[in-house]
């Protein structure tokens, strides 16, 4: 019980941490950029705002189911007090499923943008999704462990130095930012799976986003460098993916495959360094 | 994914004006596309008429936001003629200064778009970050930042002193370096050039046969600059002699290195023009003017093109306006380049084509209380164009 | 991309372009034509700024003899400015013409010409 008290503590922290993001980003553009309260002021009005709500329950349910996961995926990463002590698979599932949902939520909407979006999304599945599971046990295997509870590797990005690699270009992915965002590339196909959403469901997809984006910077810094440098290297991580969005530009859907495929097959050249 | 409509437009985030493109689309292929006019008329030939010429002018600038300089030259090369005025040579140079100006300013805005469809947000807040030197430029200048409406028929509103001359040349030595980086940027990645290159095909052929303008023809080798070909005020004087930039690409990348190579030669132009301007002259007073003849016709070149004003004056008010903006006359190409290319490439070579669309809206006709609308098929075969 | 890199950077440590705008006022020129005020002691009701007036802001109320102008037509093109014989008409440099009521609109900016031989 109290771990989920904390869960929902973490929420305005992840919020406040999107808020430092978009400054920086600004910072990096040149301009003053928003209050860094500003994520908390939209989601209020977000909430505020009447709903355009369809009578499909798949589509309506979605948002809510993206948070809960988003949310069980927090439990995850051990901080002092806090964490799961599941398999890491587990972490991986609840990771797909986040975005299966998304897929359900955009093809029960019908619209276009939404359908391109997840059609580009299901393509991106096969080039990283798959592989990152299979990442993440290397991880695991690589270092004796089977929870992040008992994962205690410091540094093993020197060990697994293609397996790391992989991981930091996925984070692109999983971040949706450019170079690797194709689905949810905003001059094609508007906001991509979100387009059909609005008023709360689109505040409540937009905190379960907020979280993840958390989640990914917490976990690069936990598997690279061990766990006691995640807190710590958490802002790097933020830092680094920051730089690489504001001086990239989009690559098309048939070049971000490409790139996964390519580093997919490295990756697996870490197996052997594993067996 | 077979034969489905994918819709861009008439909302959308790669389009800043309302236009709707209906693209059928296999897999994420475009196998045919069409488009819809008539979100956005303003009506500003319906609303210049029965004015005064002088009143008429600020009307007729109010057209387009980016190039309302160029609008307004092209209407004073038709009124002007008609009522016999001498304009003096600091009045077209400054006319001149403001064009270019303009045109630097239209270009940046436009790199900047195009920054923002390739997925490159910074570029894009960098060009603008430019742009806004310009905006400063003319708010010294005319005292409006936008709708800048500095002319008078056969004069202007006030006289360019020293201190605004050397304000334009120290904004223009700011930029310069910045946007020749930024260029620079553009050109050595790879990704983007990728993106551009080998995409929205219009051969030489084709920009002639459609009759394409401005740096849409001139990024297919086609040598069309109003500028050079019916030279018009300050652009007449031997020192100022435009040399227009022509690229033989034939595609998008062709297209953008065009406008990206013409804000320099527009700089190299307001350099000249500022050396030949007069600081302490002072510009004649305005006087009320009265046309002697019934029609006149005026050409410009504005950033997207040639830009044509028919003016049509009874009792010394207007009594017809029609204009041709550039827009217009480059729409006919877009389903033809769209065919065949891929969904991602469509915001890129929309960009490319450099749409400005409420200031091109005059298409919607209606004809017995019900909207007509020209599909592209209608404007291949020209069916509607009685 | 590692030019951009650096850029990036660059700007990350240095101060922002754009200003705080509400703390911090913009900075426009002497010539900026803002809100547009009229002289009424001094206006003589000519009627020329009603007829050059390209929107019809600009309407001369016969009873007062002075201009009045509906500031929610106004274009800013500084046409009757150029036109008015006794330079009654001119622009300040405020900027702020937003109006919460469209009523508001209407009220009018009183108050002499301080360059009444330059124009516009």
């Amino acid at each position: 019980m109290i771990e989920i008290l904390y869960a929902l503590l973490l929420i305005p922290l992840a919020l406040l941490i999107e808020g430092i993001r978009r400054k920086a980003v600004a910072r990096m553009h040149n301009r003053v950029g928003p209050p860094f309260l500003q994520p908390f002021y939209d989601i209020m009005k977000l909430i505020s705002k009447k709903e355009f709500s369809r009578k499909n329950l798949v589509f309506n349910l979605v948002p809510y189911l993206a948070l809960l996961c988003s949310l069980a995926m927090l439990l995850f990463i051990p901080f002092a007090i806090i964490g799961f002590d599941y398999d890491f698979l587990v972490f991986g599932y609840l990771f797909i499923l986040q975005d299966t949902f998304y897929i359900f939520g955009a093809v029960s909407s019908r619209s276009p943008f939404a359908m391109f979006a997840s059609v580009r999304e299901l393509l991106l599945m096969l080039g990283y999704e798959i592989t990152f599971l299979i990442v993440l046990s290397l991880f695991f295997y690589g270092t004796g462990a089977m929870s992040f509870q008992e994962f205690a590797a410091e540094f093993a990005f020197l060990k697994l130095p293609l397996v790391s690699l992989f991981l930091l270009f996925t984070g692109f992915v999983i971040l949706r930012i450019t170079p690797y965002d194709v689905m949810v590339a905003e001059p094609e196909i508007s906001a991509g799976f979100f387009s059909e959403y609005s008023g709360a469901s689109l505040a409540v997809l937009e905190i379960a986003e907020f979280i993840k984006d958390f989640i990914i910077y917490m976990l690069f810094g936990f598997l690279l460098f061990g766990p006691g440098y995640a807190l710590l290297l958490s802002p790097v991580f933020m830092l680094f993916y920051m730089v690489m969005l504001t001086s990239s530009p989009r690559y098309s859907t048939v070049a971000t495959v490409k790139t996964f495929l390519f580093l997919a097959l490295l990756a697996f050249l870490d197996v052997f360094v594993v067996i | 994914m077979h034969d489905k409509i994918f819709p861009i437009g008439p909302q959308h985030p790669s389009l800043k004006e309302p236009i709707f493109l209906k693209l059928h689309v296999d897999g994420s292929y475009i196998t045919k596309a069409e488009f819809n006019l008539g979100y956005a008329h303003r009506g500003v030939e319906k609303c210049a008429e029965g004015y005064l010429l002088d009143t008429a002018l600020h009307a007729v600038q109010r057209t387009c936001g980016i190039c309302s300089q160029c609008h307004s030259l092209a209407f004073l090369n038709a009124v002007e003629p008609m009522a016999g005025i001498e304009v003096p040579d600091k009045v077209y140079l400054q006319r001149l200064l403001s064009a270019e100006l303009e045109r630097i300013h239209s270009h940046l805005l436009w790199g900047g778009l195009m920054a923002h469809e390739i997925g490159l947000e910074t570029l894009f807040m960098y060009y603008w970050r430019e742009r806004e030197h310009i905006l400063d430029v003319f708010d010294d200048l005319t005292g409006n930042r936008v709708h800048h409406s500095p002319d008078l028929i056969g004069t202007a509103k006030r006289a360019f002193n020293r201190k605004n001359l050397d304000f334009i040349l120290e904004k223009l030595d700011l930029i310069e370096p910045e946007v020749k980086e930024l260029k620079e940027v553009m050109r050595s990645e790879r990704v983007i050039t990728s993106r551009f290159k080998k995409h929205g095909m219009i051969p030489r052929k084709m920009a002639i046969d459609l009759g394409l303008v401005g740096p849409t023809a001139r990024g297919s080798g086609v040598e069309n600059d109003v500028r050079v070909h019916d030279p018009y005020m300050a652009y007449a004087f031997k020192e100022l002699k435009v040399k227009p930039v022509v690229r033989n690409e034939c595609d998008s990348w062709g297209r953008s290195m065009v406008r990206c190579d013409e804000v320099f030669e527009s700089i190299g132009l307001i350099r000249k023009a500022c050396e030949m301007i007069d600081p302490k002259e002072d510009v004649p007073k305005r006087k009320n003017v009265f046309a002697k003849g019934t029609y006149g016709r005026g050409r410009s070149e504005a950033p997207r093109g040639e830009n044509f004003h028919f003016v049509k004056v009874e009792n010394n008010r207007i009594s017809r306006i029609k204009m041709r903006t550039p827009t217009l006359a480059n729409l006919i190409c877009y389903s033809r380049i769209m065919e065949g290319e891929d969904i991602t490439d469509v915001p890129v070579i929309m960009m490319s084509l450099d749409p400005c669309i409420s200031c091109m809206e005059r298409v919607a006709v209606i004809r017995n209380e019900k909207k007509e609308v020209w599909t592209s098929h209608e404007l291949f075969e020209g069916k509607k164009h009685d | 991309m590692v030019s951009m890199i650096i850029k990036v950077l660059k700007n990350l440590l240095s101060k922002p372009f754009t200003s705080k705008y509400p703390k911090e006022k913009a900075k426009v020129s002497v010539n900026f034509r803002g809100a547009i005020h009229v002289d009424q002691e001094n206006c003589i009701a000519c009627r020329l700024c009603e007829v050059n007036c390209p929107t019809g802001a600009i309407v001369v109320d016969t009873k007062k003899n002075y201009a009045v102008v509906d500031r929610s037509l106004c274009i800013l093109c500084g046409m009757c400015a150029e036109v008015c014989p006794v330079n009654v008409i001119w622009f300040s440099n405020d900027y702020e013409n937003a109006e919460k009521k469209k009523k508001d609109f209407r009220k009018q900016l009183p108050g002499p010409n301080p360059r009444p031989g330059k124009r516009s």
